[in-house]
């Protein structure tokens, strides 16, 4: 078969899909008929239906987040490149978007799986969301619709609307659409998530809806968007940066090469941009379970999920360090930058021993024999490191450092010429200083007997001074380098074959970290299908283990990249013959 | 195709390394819990209390026993002399009663308000009798937990139990109409009420579904409670495995409009006989 010819039998499926859905709320006769006579539960052959359904809603929410990421950062490069006028961005732009069909495509076969299998394994559940949600239905169908139209639209029309800069602002509009339509089809999505964590607009004793607008606007909703929407730049921006080194392992000559480096150079910069303030964003999500509920934070804390947040901060501590470790090797092929090299070292001694004491579990307590040793139940230096005081301070210092890293990579070739260059980076030293000693401080003043509830308020002042630093020195980095002396030409195309495959380890860490974080989110709730309201009564009323999580996970994780994999190979064939 | 090789060995590897490390650490299968079986004495409930304080994402979670500067919440040891003291005018019974199901209506000094949710509200969902059992074992903490306290903490614990309605006397005269025990038999055996009842005279049927045995139930129970458990049959749900349905309603059903008033009346006299 072709591929033109199989992406137009998806694009009957996205048809189909939405239909089914304004055919299913369209019908309450049948909801009712499905509410009254069907089981609770229905068991999923051989893997049991929490399995099938987790599978499922995963590789849904990994291509979902694709196909919202992709176009985010596609329509940045694309006003990038009307603005200066280069032609590269628009090349890069495009090739991106040539991935986005066929993986909005099987986004939508797993949606439409998804739904399906909600109805038939969970119908009592799916019917009670179905209650609280139909009024939304019609609207989620309308943005499928939008989102539909405006991503064919803006893959279909590149070239015809390239030739005029009038055209080409109307091509830029459409994606301005797609990307409006996208981003409200997943609040919207948010919204069912989050009110089984967080339900609001119901009755307090017959849990039927008393307002639609308090149901979407349960209390996480705002959280949950904010992180998601940073998460899934950063997820898209490592994608796309896995994408190009794909294509740079595959490449024949320097010029490919040269393309794909720089290509994954962009993806990278996207990724690490959104990945700085993600802890912030995870921070403010934590912070709003707390005010909602703050049993749930205790159980996701400093309950048995503890465990799962030493994962986490080893998935983290990947993350940043394969990112700080691309830049570092980035610079080889920087003429100027080796004026910078001999920081490295000790930004690496930073990165590790911050990641360190970020993994220093809290909960580790000695056996008996060890104990005699210590004189203590707890090892003293894994007691003072596991706290949440210490761990506060080692991320902030890692997002600070990592951000040093970027700022010396941005200006490895090129030497300020501006009158104030003396006073501009003095400036800039004294933010970094500032905000890694007011971390430091704050840090220290929040170890017992600091009360609780203090210690809490100095966390935010020691993320809002991380913030100022990264606004405040790319506030005067920018001006101060527009008419900077260059000191040689980035040989793009210059780097080692370990370099691409830290961009496949970053994309493939992200991946796990989405799905072990959505597992924690969704398991919190404990065993609830909607938190106090509807309590999950399947023989799946457990939380499986960490070990069983991580092995779901990861075979989530090479499912979906065999998928990517898949898409990769199709969009070759996306161009025409000359491209 | 050998960089894609090479890919795929490295995603199975970046993979199998995540599994390594998920199962690297310690393993915890957190369960729905199950009910507890409570006995009413001395060492029963506190027994149970303790099984339910120091169970997985419970009291232990938040609650040290023992000085912890790192608790988020007290430590509970000496708990049982000290509760007395904490508010003038409170006993220790009516102290916990307070504390467990409305936590924020006395916080500890050095303690946040707003960090414990009444414990018969998500997540730790225990009923009247499970509260009654953790408070009996706080009680035990340093305190003098006898049998006397167990009737202090049912007392002190009547207030906060569900509202339970009573009906309302219409200000008009209202004739009863003539209701006849053997009426109420064969209503209750028409509306096959012993499909999930045991009662007396139907001894031969087996029910299928869980529901409160109705042998003496008279003796406990009046007129106006059989009007309500008929009629709306969620007012008071009494307490036993299979009685609620996952929703947390009564599996049994309302009959306020499938039963004539001569039939409900007969029912209720069949049911008053039930002694």
């Amino acid at each position: 078969m072709r591929p033109d010819c199989f992406q137009r039998k998806l694009s009957f499926l996205i048809i189909i899909i939405p239909l089914f859905l304004l055919f299913y709320v369209a019908c309450p006769a049948l909801a009712q008929d499905i509410k009254d006579v069907v089981k609770d539960y229905r068991h999923f052959p051989l893997i049991s239906s929490r399995i099938a359904i987790w599978v499922i809603a995963e590789l849904h929410l990994m291509f979902a987040a694709f196909v919202l990421a992709v176009p985010m950062f596609v329509l940045i490069t694309e006003i990038i490149g009307v603005c200066t006028g280069d032609e590269k961005f628009d090349r890069l732009s495009k090739e991106f978007t040539k991935l986005l069909p066929v993986a909005f495509s099987i986004t939508a076969i797993f949606g439409a799986i998804l739904i399906v299998m909600l109805i038939g394994l969970y119908p009592k559940f799916t019917g009670y969301l179905m209650e609280i949600f139909s009024g939304t239905m019609y609207v989620y169908v309308f943005l499928f619709f939008g989102e539909s139209f405006t991503l064919y639209a803006y893959y279909y029309t590149w070239d015809r609307m390239k030739d005029s800069r009038v055209t080409k602002w109307g091509h830029v509009t459409i994606g301005v659409f797609l990307n409006l339509f996208g981003t409200a089809l997943m609040f919207l999505a948010n919204a069912w998530v989050c009110f089984m964590m967080s339900p609001g607009g119901i009755d307090e004793n017959t849990y039927a809806l008393t307002s639609l607008w308090g149901a979407v606007h349960n209390p996480l909703w705002w959280p949950i968007n904010v992180h998601r929407i940073i998460a899934n730049v950063a997820f898209g921006g490592a994608i796309a940066a896995a994408y190009s080194a794909f294509k740079f392992l595959g490449s024949k000559g320097p010029d490919e090469k040269a393309h794909y480096d720089w290509m994954a150079y962009i993806g990278n910069f996207i990724a690490t941009f959104a990945l700085i303030p993600l802890p912030f964003a995870g921070y403010y999500l934590a912070f709003e379970i707390r005010k909602y509920d703050f049993a749930l934070i205790t159980i996701l804390m400093g309950g048995s999920f503890a465990w799962l947040f030493i994962i986490q901060a080893v998935l983290i501590g990947v993350l940043f360090i394969s990112t700080n470790y691309y830049l570092w090797t980035g610079m080889n092929k920087i003429p100027g930058a080796e004026r910078y090299k001999k920081f490295i070292i000790f930004m690496l001694t930073m990165v590790f021993i911050g990641i360190a004491v970020w993994m220093t579990p809290h909960t580790m307590v000695a056996s008996i024999e060890e104990a005699r040793k210590m004189g203590a139940a707890h090892h003293p230096l894994l007691d003072f490191f596991g706290q949440m005081p210490a761990k506060n301070t080692a991320v902030n210092l890692v997002i600070l450092t990592t951000f040093l890293s970027f700022v010396l990579y941005r200006r490895a070739n090129k030497v300020a010429t501006a009158t104030w260059r003396h006073v501009g980076g003095a400036l800039q030293i004294f933010m970094f200083a500032g905000a890694a000693i007011t971390v430091l401080y704050f840090g220290i003043s929040s170890f017992p007997p600091t009360p609780k509830d203090i210690a809490i308020r100095y966390s935010i002042y020691q993320v809002l001074p991380v913030i100022g630093c990264i606004i405040g020195v790319m506030g005067i980095d920018i001006p101060l380098f527009k008419k900077s002396k260059p000191l040689g030409g980035i040989r793009w195309g210059e780097m080692p074959v370990r370099s691409q495959y830290i961009l496949f380890l970053i994309a493939i860490t992200f991946t796990l970290l989405m799905g072990l974080m959505g597992f924690v989110r969704s398991g919190i709730r404990g065993p609830w299908h909607v938190y106090g309201v509807m309590k999950d009564a399947s023989e799946a009323a457990f939380t499986p283990t960490l070990g069983f999580a991580t092995t779901v996970i990861s075979i989530v994780t090479v499912i979906f990249f065999g998928f990517i994999a898949f898409v990769f190979w199709l969009s070759q064939f996306g161009g025409t013959r000359k491209e | 195709m050998k960089n894609f090789l090479s890919l795929c060995i490295f995603i199975f590897a970046v993979a199998g390394g995540f599994v390594y490390l998920g199962n690297s650490i310690p393993q915890i299968k957190q369960g729905a819990t199950g009910p507890v079986t409570i006995t009413l004495t001395v060492e029963g409930l506190t027994e149970a209390g303790k099984s339910i304080f120091e169970r997985e994402n419970s009291c232990l979670t938040c609650h040290s026993l023992g000085e912890d500067p790192k608790a988020r919440c007290p430590n509970m040891i000496g708990v049982g002399e000290r509760a007395s003291q904490r508010k003038p005018g409170m006993s220790a019974a009516e102290y916990f009663m307070e504390s467990v199901y409305s936590p924020d209506a006395f916080v500890v000094e050095g303690y946040p308000k707003g960090q414990m949710k009444p414990v018969n509200r998500p997540p730790a969902s225990l009923n009247d009798d499970e509260i009654v059992a953790v408070t009996a074992y706080l009680y035990s903490l340093g305190g003098n937990f006898d049998q006397d306290a167990i009737q202090k903490l049912a007392t002190a614990q009547e207030k906060y139990k569900k509202f339970v309605p009573t009906i309302e006397v219409a200000e008009a005269e209202f004739l009863m109409p003539e209701a006849y025990p053997e009426d109420g038999f064969d209503v209750f055996n028409e509306m096959k009420c012993w499909q999930c009842h045991k009662a007396p005279g139907f001894e031969d049927k087996e029910p299928e579904k869980s529901a409160p045995d109705l042998h003496g139930v008279a003796a406990m129970q009046d007129a106006e409670y059989f009007y309500d458990s008929i009629v709306f049959p969620n007012k008071v749900i009494v307490k036993g495995e299979g009685y609620v349905g996952e929703d947390g309603r009564s599996i049994m059903p309302e009959f306020h409009d499938s039963l004539t008033l001569r039939q409900l009346y007969s029912l209720i006299a069949f049911l008053q006989t039930l002694k």
